[in-house]
């Protein structure tokens, strides 16, 4: 039986300022899939998640999410997807419930107190809902954005290094909050680390960027009987254009 | 749209802004009071021009022209530039809400706080001035329901010339994404704009063409916002 696929980049290019950052960019994300997402700096992490979002246009090539073509039918998706795309933006002198309050009108879902404390009580923010985010940590700004990109259960969720500045405690109830939307809620998950060891604890798929091309995209288990050693041996390899 | 502007007020701090506007009252009271006395105290010669309510209110209505126009400038410096740069832009953008109806109800915000800031502050400002001047009078004038229709007639004419001056000046500061660019700019156009609203004293004729060209001016700025915001990337 074959997998939807959720997510799908054909041939995309993007430029900035006359410098190809994105270079004929093939992208297959099934629905359902933890996909990680793994390159060096500046290899094109952020931008690929940006144009998927429609926040980008592509110069080139075609996006389509959930069978919507992006960006000019991105107002279809963006209900379904939630985000974290570099630091997590607030209005800090709002409360993290106000924030997120404010963030399900904007998405059009009824903002109950229930859900806003459902969502906090998901990243561990228990008993601060009420506290001005001005005060949070850079720890617990990293938790509430990962609350708002949850709250309003999307369908795809875009987390652009997620485990920034989060405690061992922190990382490891993310991995578990990721792993339990993936398989109770069937969401897809795109998430991009430097943490090679953090994304193979959680991915199932992964998709290696080099100078803003996805070079491979393999299951975790095909890289795991090539490479004894894991993902971070096989990263390597590919960053120093081995065969891969 | 309503829902979006409530958004939208939740969002932002408007106290400072409610506090800039009871400066602005007091100020252009300790003016309005200032030219009264010049009427009172002065020489035949100096007091001729503020001799009667109305030139005091012309004057009066200059100034807040400008001292609005700025405050509009600044509003839309937070509630426009600060939201459609850097990382918040992201946030903005990944909203399932189009663009244009977010833009509109920034704007629509903006204006509706300076409207209200602008008429209550001439209501309040009027009502003390026409009080003091019933129990101790500093013009030789009268005043009279003909005089207070013209004054509010003209100083909803000067809110709007605020309005679309705070427009303008959006538009020149969102080029550069700078909120300095922008107050600047409201600066330097009230600076042009302050002369030519205190002929109404006069004439009509200078603040109506100057009324046309800004609110031409204004709308081209909004086409410029709207495509601008629209073809945005974040």
């Amino acid at each position: 039986m074959s997998v939807e696929t959720i997510i799908k980049l054909e041939n995309v290019v993007k430029v900035f300022h006359n410098l190809e950052v994105i270079h004929n960019c093939n992208m297959n994300v099934p629905k359902g899939a933890i996909y990680g997402f793994v390159g060096a700096n500046g290899a094109g992490k952020t931008t690929i998640l940006k144009l998927i979002m429609g926040l980008l246009n592509p110069i080139s090539g075609e996006i389509t999410v959930m069978g919507n073509h992006i960006p000019a039918e991105r107002h279809k998706i963006l209900k379904k997807i939630g985000s974290i795309i570099e630091t997590p933006i607030f209005y800090d002198h709002l409360s993290a419930e106000e924030n997120l309050r404010l963030h399900l009108e904007y998405m059009q879902v009824p903002a109950t107190i229930e859900i806003i404390q459902a969502a906090l009580h998901k990243v561990g923010l228990n008993g601060v809902g009420t506290q001005s985010v001005d005060r949070f940590s850079l720890g617990m700004k990293q938790r509430l954005g990962i609350a708002r990109a949850i709250i309003h259960e999307p369908e795809i969720l875009l987390l652009d290094e997620p485990i920034n500045g989060l405690d061992p405690m922190g990382i490891k109830e993310m991995r578990d909050l990721f792993h339990s939307l993936s398989q109770e809620h069937n969401m897809t998950i795109i998430i991009s680390s430097h943490i090679l060891s953090e994304i193979e604890n959680i991915a199932d798929l992964i998709g290696i960027i080099v100078k803003g091309q996805i070079v491979k995209e393999l299951s975790l288990k095909e890289i795991q009987n090539a490479f004894p050693a894991g993902l971070e041996e096989y990263f390597f390899e590919a960053m120093n254009g081995g065969k891969i | 749209m309503k829902h979006l502007i409530q958004l939208e007020l939740r969002k932002v701090n408007i106290l400072p802004y409610l506090y800039s506007g009871i400066i602005v009252v007091i100020c252009m009271l300790g003016l309005l009071y200032t030219f009264a006395m010049i009427a009172y105290l002065g020489g035949d010669h100096d007091a001729a021009q503020f001799s009667s309510y109305h030139n005091i209110w012309v004057l009066v209505n200059a100034l807040q022209t400008a001292a609005y126009s700025v405050l509009t400038a600044v509003m839309f410096s937070t509630f426009l530039l600060k939201d459609y740069s850097g990382k918040n832009a992201i946030l903005i953008y990944s909203y399932p809400v189009e663009r244009r109806k977010l833009l509109n109800s920034k704007i629509a915000l903006v204006w509706l706080l300076v409207a209200f800031f602008m008429i209550c502050g001439t209501v309040i400002m009027y009502v003390i001035f026409s009080l003091s001047e019933k129990l101790f009078p500093l013009v030789p004038d009268h005043l009279s329901a003909a005089l207070c229709v013209k004054v509010f007639s003209e100083t909803v004419l000067c809110l709007f010339l605020s309005l679309f001056i705070g427009i303008i000046s959006v538009r020149i500061g969102f080029a550069k994404k700078s909120i300095q660019t922008t107050i600047i700019a409201s600066v330097i156009i009230c600076a042009c704009t302050a002369n030519v609203i205190s002929t109404m004293s006069y004439s009509y004729i200078p603040v109506i063409v100057l009324f046309c060209v800004a609110a031409f001016l204004a709308f081209i700025s909004y086409r410029g916002l709207k495509t601008k915001v629209e073809i945005a990337e974040a």
